[in-house]
């Protein structure tokens, strides 16, 4: 095996230049490259069945027959009059991705306005609670603030923290009567959340969780009275002055210490029941802050591919 | 195995059924009627037509690979081309009118969602009646041969992407010129060069792969 024999074999690996080749073909080279390319070609396996390739498609690419005109295209007056239709420029992009990014967008949101809506109810559940909590905790509402206290109905019977919890309107077995309004409606409720709620001992049961339902629970430690909030209509967080004669069976302080509707399981101050209401205020005010900007910027994306959409299609009728 | 064309038999047949095709110039005709064209007047515009309405439709057919959108792609170009007479600058009117050609062929191709296909209803050309065929003397087989080998390469010209495409088919099938390639498809000699080059090795792999199929 000869020396150049070798060589072409170790050269079989190189990848020929098709773009030299193909300008070869054409003439486009100068005399030189020419002139070098063609020794190569000659030498190379590789190169050589590549420019008879190429030079082989270009024959068949020039012997495709010339069709001839199926019908003569002269314009007519009416044709250049005619308004013809033809695609603007850039609006395939904008028609493609317009209903989709504007469907996504609407889609995001209605689901984060939901979001919101429940966040919203939820975080207006535990402003109630609080606000029922803390007029509970201050022990200043007036006898005459919108629970009527019929007191001479009799007195209790048994404990009152056991007795069954009286639906409204009805009498209950310590012998009161409960006609409830709700705190909103309540203006005397109104006035005591202005006050400032004083963490005092008697305020120890005031209620760590938001009120769920009518939960009676065990007597406080400070000898308040836990009357069981009503089935229906009273809410709870009722504050039943001490003084009004009733006796609940339970031994109380000879002091002004009232009776509390208390819905709480566990006691805690006043002041850790506002800090608990402070932060799920404040959590739900960030989470309703990020809420109205994803609202707002989603509903900006939907309006905007609305506006792409029309203005696309107004083009296209007017470019039609 | 298929016949090997002589390559001047070719571009002289070429010469005779496209007029100035090879040339790449504006004959002093054409510029009388460039010039009336350019003050408005239709039946000035209509001699052109007349001059390269055979050049536009048959590179329209070759782009699209169907008669029908060839026709309505090339009646689309001359509407446009008459529309914007009073863009052309004065100079060569014939890249100037393909690259109006092309572009009309880009619109059809999204209207037909850039999927061009061989139409199977349609007469191809190179089989129909009223194609061409100046050679006669060639014989029935060498006809039927061609039309053979015309309908492989339209089907390996439709797998091209669009710009390779379109310049193989105005540098071998049209026969234009590097620089009035370039001035049609407004880019520069090298990435002419550059295009041409790829859809011919293309072409030559896939009718390879073809033979080796036997199709």
């Amino acid at each position: 095996m000869s020396v150049n024999k070798l060589l072409r074999i170790f050269g079989r690996g190189h990848e020929p230049d098709i773009e030299a080749l193909s300008s070869r073909l054409d003439g486009r080279l100068d005399a030189g490259s020419a002139g070098v390319l063609d020794a190569h070609v000659s030498a190379c396996d590789v190169c050589a069945p590549a420019l008879e390739g190429l030079r082989h498609t270009q024959a068949l690419l020039r012997a495709m027959p010339v069709a001839d005109v199926p019908r003569s295209f002269r314009l007519r007056q009416a044709d250049v009059e005619a308004p013809v239709r033809r695609p603007v420029q850039g609006s395939s992009v904008a028609m493609r991705w317009a209903p989709a990014l504007g469907g996504m967008a609407a889609a995001l949101f209605v689901v984060v306005l939901g979001a919101d809506l429940v966040t919203r109810s939820g975080s207006s559940n535990v402003q109630l609670a609080a606000s029922r909590e803390n007029t509970s905790a201050t022990g200043n509402l007036p006898a005459d603030h919108g629970y009527t206290l019929d007191s001479s109905a009799g007195k209790a019977q048994g404990d009152v923290a056991n007795a069954p919890a009286p639906a409204a309107g009805e009498t209950s077995a310590a012998g009161t009567t409960l006609q409830a309004t709700t705190p909103e409606e309540c203006s005397q409720c109104a006035r005591v959340d202005g006050d400032e709620a004083s963490s005092t001992p008697r305020a120890e049961s005031g209620a760590e969780r938001p009120a769920t339902g009518s939960e009676p629970t065990g007597s406080p430690p400070n000898g308040d009275v836990n009357v069981p909030a009503p089935q229906t209509g009273a809410p709870p967080g009722v504050v039943i002055p001490a003084d009004t004669g009733l006796d609940t069976g339970v031994a109380t302080a000879a002091s002004a210490e009232v009776a509390r509707v208390d819905v709480a399981p566990a006691p805690s101050p006043v002041g850790e029941l506002s800090a608990t209401s402070s932060e799920y205020e404040s959590q739900g005010e960030g989470n309703r802050t990020g809420y109205l900007i994803v609202e707002i910027a989603a509903a900006a994306v939907a309006v905007g591919a609305g506006a792409t959409l029309l203005f696309w299609r107004a083009r296209r009728k007017g470019a039609a | 195995m298929m016949a090997v064309i002589p390559l001047l038999e070719s571009r002289r047949l070429m010469e005779e059924r496209i007029p100035g095709a090879i040339a790449g110039q504006d004959t002093d005709a054409e510029a009388l009627l460039v010039r009336r064209a350019l003050d408005g007047d239709l039946d000035s515009f209509n001699g052109l037509v007349d001059l390269h309405q055979r050049a536009v439709y048959n590179l329209c057919l070759r782009m699209l690979g169907s008669p029908p959108a060839a026709e309505d792609a090339a009646q689309d170009a001359f509407l446009s081309a008459y529309r914007a007479m009073r863009t052309f600058r004065g100079t060569a009117f014939r890249p100037w009118l393909m690259r109006i050609a092309a572009n009309a062929c880009t619109d059809e191709l999204r209207r037909r969602g850039r999927r061009p296909t061989l139409s199977l209803d349609a007469p191809l050309a190179g089989s129909d009646e009223h194609i061409d065929v100046p050679d006669t003397a060639a014989g029935p087989e060498m006809e039927a041969l061609r039309a053979e080998q015309a309908t492989v390469i339209e089907a390996a010209l439709l797998k091209l992407p669009q710009d390779q495409r379109l310049a193989v088919v105005m540098c071998d099938v049209q026969g234009y010129a590097y620089e009035e390639i370039a001035d049609s498809m407004q880019c520069s000699i090298g990435t002419v060069k550059s295009r041409i080059a790829r859809g011919r090795d293309k072409l030559r792999r896939e009718l390879g792969s073809m033979d080796s199929r036997g199709r």
